[in-house]
């Protein structure tokens, strides 16, 4: 009778504790029972704290090793590094952080990973990479990672799904979502030109032409020299910069997309790159760019910009405001109207060019998580929860908030949090007031502050939907920052083409192509606007590209969006 | 001799110079003075960049010799890196200890290498030879490094230094012109061949080895790539990597951050800051070895 009790109290055990685990795994989603946003969300995901974690029983201490891209300044070692123990206390990990500048990222990754010294987590320098290690079966397929990733599935869209998988292999590579500074260019105007020339904001290509002239030809800043211009490059010699980024899209797509007639149209085909060529030609021959319009790198470019030499730019609107401030030496009302946002796009007919991207491409190294299954949901849990919204977004992104200094013992000189909106954006209050009054990061910029923790920030930072602190307590500040995020609102609503490109992934010769032919692309563009080639020679070009390797990038396109190949290209 | 005297004789022992000697003197005096100014523009730029507000950076267009408002802002920000003095320290010992290594190989290495009668000379010979030209590549090295233990380690910049086969040719040409009478007289009196190389040889290669140790010194002080490969704790990487970094860190990896890492100085100050920082030391050094280095620069060369 004892025996017959024993085995009946040790099978209800076992049935009670299959039950459990089987509940667990119900609530973790199969892949194809995740529904991911067709587009971008327009703020952070509100619930996160309701996320459910369960499938990680944090019990187990497991070492990982993550190589992140690094900003410059050299991150701190691990044994200072207050992101890291905080991490290692809340997930019950020891992490080895690797940060590596993005333009080693790949010897790096590429002479570890061919010595078999493969890092767990790393981020990837490119997808050509990503899709060689994962043809190599070096990857685990984000399949079975983003069912474990809750809060990943709300800001990954399905195009960044189509961008991940390796056509080759129908596997996806690494994990990715939103980029920290997607979609928050713009063109900005002078304001103050504007009503100087006695003109509206131009929203037609003739009334851009004049406003142009005027900028140039008619003295804005009033000083009696010619010495003011409409716009320059910058693209440092490697591109029509500026005029690439707001005018590309003024005749359509700058991506290859199916017509309504389903049809592929190419912008070098469809008179669209042609037609934005010509527009810088015409801008050229008028002489309204400046005299190193092509050479200036975008650093060089800005001394145009905070001298008042410039009618037109691209440029986010926290930066182009807090460079334009300083330099002015003040963030008045005056200063700030100078710019305005043109959330009209300047030519009709033409959209902004596209928004969407995906950021930072996570990869998962498979002989580094094979057997050990725990170590795997300890980190996706981990880095689920490091994006915005996610219990630990404050923690580690933009140098953490106080907790996580209070926690390993370091004494502040201020304090930092992260406040969310109710419309889905967040700003950072810092509360910090040196003895001259003025505000400073809170804490010890050569210890802790700068660019020293802002690796962990690739993981989840997102500053499409940051704004500044609407309530400093300085009404010039709370002003400044007012029009500051007003104009972020405006950026994140202008008409933008689709972005088709995410559908498109290029192997082989295609990709090889798509890169070697930039120079010569380049090159000639530069000619076309300058006329040292005459534009009636465009289709000459086009097609050299097309025998230069075009056609490879044409047939992959085709087959990658599902339709024929055009004519042109066969 | 009177003072008149002594200008009268110098007058009258001078060498005349026909109207064609001073059109050459002057012709090249400009060449080089022109080349001269080449060469020092650019450097005074960086200077003067460096030294530069970004106030005035800006008021300049990013053009600037002399400041009219010098400030140390860039050098504060770049020896404010949290590693910087630690870099610093590192890549100065490595390069005393690197410059120390190659000499410990290259010394006794050449020295016996010039002893033709020793057995088996030619065969060591040519397996040093083969590998001063055929290297193994950057992944058989990353396993060597690895499997010796050396990952992620100070030694990993020093133990390489061992093989510097080039080096020691030299040392080992240079030995071969010592006198065979000088040895002998040291064989005469008893001296063994470590006293030889010690007490005859290395006094005579001083000028080579200060060439060949400002060498193995720049190399060392200036080297980054083994830290990218072999080291990922940034305490133990060398400045040339720091400042390398930040030289690399684009306009656009800070865009819109709210970290305002370049507050009151631009990036080009900066990275020109990074390129003084990192030239001075090896420049102090320099003139101090430079009468070797033009000595050991043609030692060697010419036998007898």
């Amino acid at each position: 009778m004892k025996k017959f009790l024993s085995l009946l109290l040790v099978c209800v055990l076992l049935g009670l504790s299959g039950a459990a685990l089987a509940e667990d795994a119900a609530s973790v989603p199969a892949f194809e029972d995740i529904v991911f946003p067709e587009t971008m969300p327009s703020g952070y995901y509100k619930d996160a704290q309701s996320l459910d974690y369960s499938y990680d029983d944090m019990t187990e201490t497991y070492e990982v090793e993550i190589v992140s891209q690094g900003y410059g300044s050299p991150h701190l070692p691990n044994e200072e590094d207050p992101i890291l123990h905080y991490l290692n206390n809340a997930f019950n990990l020891d992490i080895t952080f690797t940060v590596v500048n993005g333009e080693d990222l790949e010897t790096h990754l590429s002479t570890r990973i061919a010595a078999g010294d493969y890092p767990d987590v790393f981020v990837l320098p490119s997808r050509e990479f990503a899709f060689q290690l994962s043809d190599a079966g070096l990857l685990i397929d984000a399949r079975e990672l983003y069912p474990y990733l809750p809060l990943h599935q709300k800001y990954v869209t399905q195009g960044m799904i189509d961008y991940s998988t390796n056509t080759s292999n129908d596997e996806i590579a690494f994990i990715t979502k939103y980029g920290i500074q997607d979609g928050i260019w713009c063109a900005a105007i002078r304001t103050d030109w504007l009503e100087a020339f006695g003109m509206e904001m131009p929203t037609t290509r003739e009334e851009l032409i004049e406003y142009a002239k005027a900028c140039t030809f008619n003295d804005p800043d009033g000083n009696g020299q010619d010495d003011t211009w409409f716009m320059t490059a910058a693209g440092g010699g490697n591109g029509l910069g500026m005029l690439h980024n707001i005018f590309c899209t003024m005749a359509g797509p700058n991506q290859a997309y199916v017509d309504e007639n389903g049809e592929l149209s190419h912008p070098y085909f469809n008179g669209v790159r042609k037609e934005f060529l010509t527009f810088c030609k015409e801008l050229y021959d008028l002489g309204v760019l400046a005299p190193d319009w092509y050479t200036i790198d975008w650093e060089t470019a800005k001394s145009y910009t905070l001298n008042d030499k410039i009618g037109l730019l691209y440029y986010p609107a926290g930066s182009l405001y807090g460079e334009y401030t300083m330099a002015q030496g003040n963030q008045d009302e005056e200063t700030m109207a100078v710019w305005k946002f043109m959330e009209q796009y300047p030519i009709e007919g033409g959209k902004y060019d596209v928004a969407g991207n995906p950021g930072y491409m996570w990869a998962f190294s498979a002989p580094c998580f094979e057997g050990q299954e725990g170590k795997l949901l300890r980190v996706l849990h981990m880095i689920d929860t490091m994006c915005v919204g996610g219990e630990n977004f404050s923690h580690t992104a933009q140098s953490a908030d106080d907790i996580v200094y209070d926690q390993f013992g370091i004494e502040r000189i201020g304090s930092q949090e992260f406040v969310y909106t109710d419309d889905g954006m967040f700003y950072i209050r810092q509360t910090n007031l040196d003895e001259n009054g003025a505000e400073q990061f809170p804490y010890d910029q050569g210890s802790y502050g700068g660019l020293q923790l802002a690796s962990w920030q690739n993981f989840g930072l997102n500053v499409s939907w940051q704004l500044s602190d609407p309530d400093t307590g300085d009404p010039v500040i709370d002003n400044a920052n007012a029009i500051t995020n007003e104009a972020i609102k405006v950026i994140a609503g202008v008409d933008r083409w689709p972005n088709y490109g995410l559908s498109v992934t290029l192997t082989g010769d295609a990709a090889e192509a798509s890169i070697t032919l930039g120079d010569w692309i380049n090159a000639t563009e530069f000619e076309f606007v300058t006329g040292a080639r005459s534009l009636d020679e465009y289709e000459d070009f086009a097609n050299e590209w097309l025998s230069r390797g075009g056609q490879a990038i044409i047939e992959q396109t085709a087959e990658c969006l599902g339709c024929e190949v055009p004519e042109y290209a066969q | 001799m009177t003072k008149e005297a002594k200008l009268q004789a110098r007058k009258r022992n001078r060498i005349r110079m026909t109207r064609a000697d001073v059109v050459y003197q002057v012709f090249i005096y400009t060449i080089v003075t022109l080349f001269t100014i080449c060469c020092v523009i650019p450097l005074l730029y960086v200077i003067g960049m460096s030294l530069t507000s970004e106030g005035e950076m800006i008021q300049k267009n990013y053009f600037v010799i002399i400041p009219e408002h010098p400030t140390l802002k860039a050098y504060e920000y770049v020896f404010g890196q949290f590693n910087f003095w630690n870099s610093m320290g590192i890549s100065v010992a490595r390069t005393i200890l690197g410059v120390a290594a190659m000499l410990v190989f290259v010394i006794p290495g050449g020295y016996i290498m010039a002893k033709r009668e020793m057995p088996g000379q030619r065969g060591i010979m040519i397996f040093f030879i083969i590998t001063m030209l055929i290297g193994g590549g950057l992944i058989p090295g990353y396993l060597l490094m690895r499997d010796l233990k050396l990952l992620n380690t100070f030694w990993v910049y020093i133990v390489p230094a061992f093989g510097n086969t080039y080096n020691m040719l030299i040392v080992k040409i240079f030995v071969e012109n010592i006198p065979k009478d000088i040895i002998e007289s040291a064989d005469l009196d008893g001296a063994s061949e470590i006293q030889k190389m010690i007490k005859i040889a290395v006094p005579l290669l001083v000028p080579t080895l200060c060439a060949l140790s400002l060498f193995a010194a720049v190399a060392h002080w200036n080297s980054w790539f083994d830290a990218l490969l072999y080291v990922r704790d940034s305490s133990l990487h060398p400045v040339q990597f720091i400042i390398r970094s930040l030289m690399l860190s684009s306009p656009s990896d800070t865009q819109n951050l709210s970290l305002t890492a370049f507050e009151k100085m631009t990036p080009e100050g900066v990275k020109m800051a990074c390129v003084i920082v990192g030239m001075v030391p090896i420049l102090c050094v320099y003139p101090f070895l430079q009468k070797y280095f033009i000595f050991g620069m043609y030692t060697g060369s010419v036998k007898g």
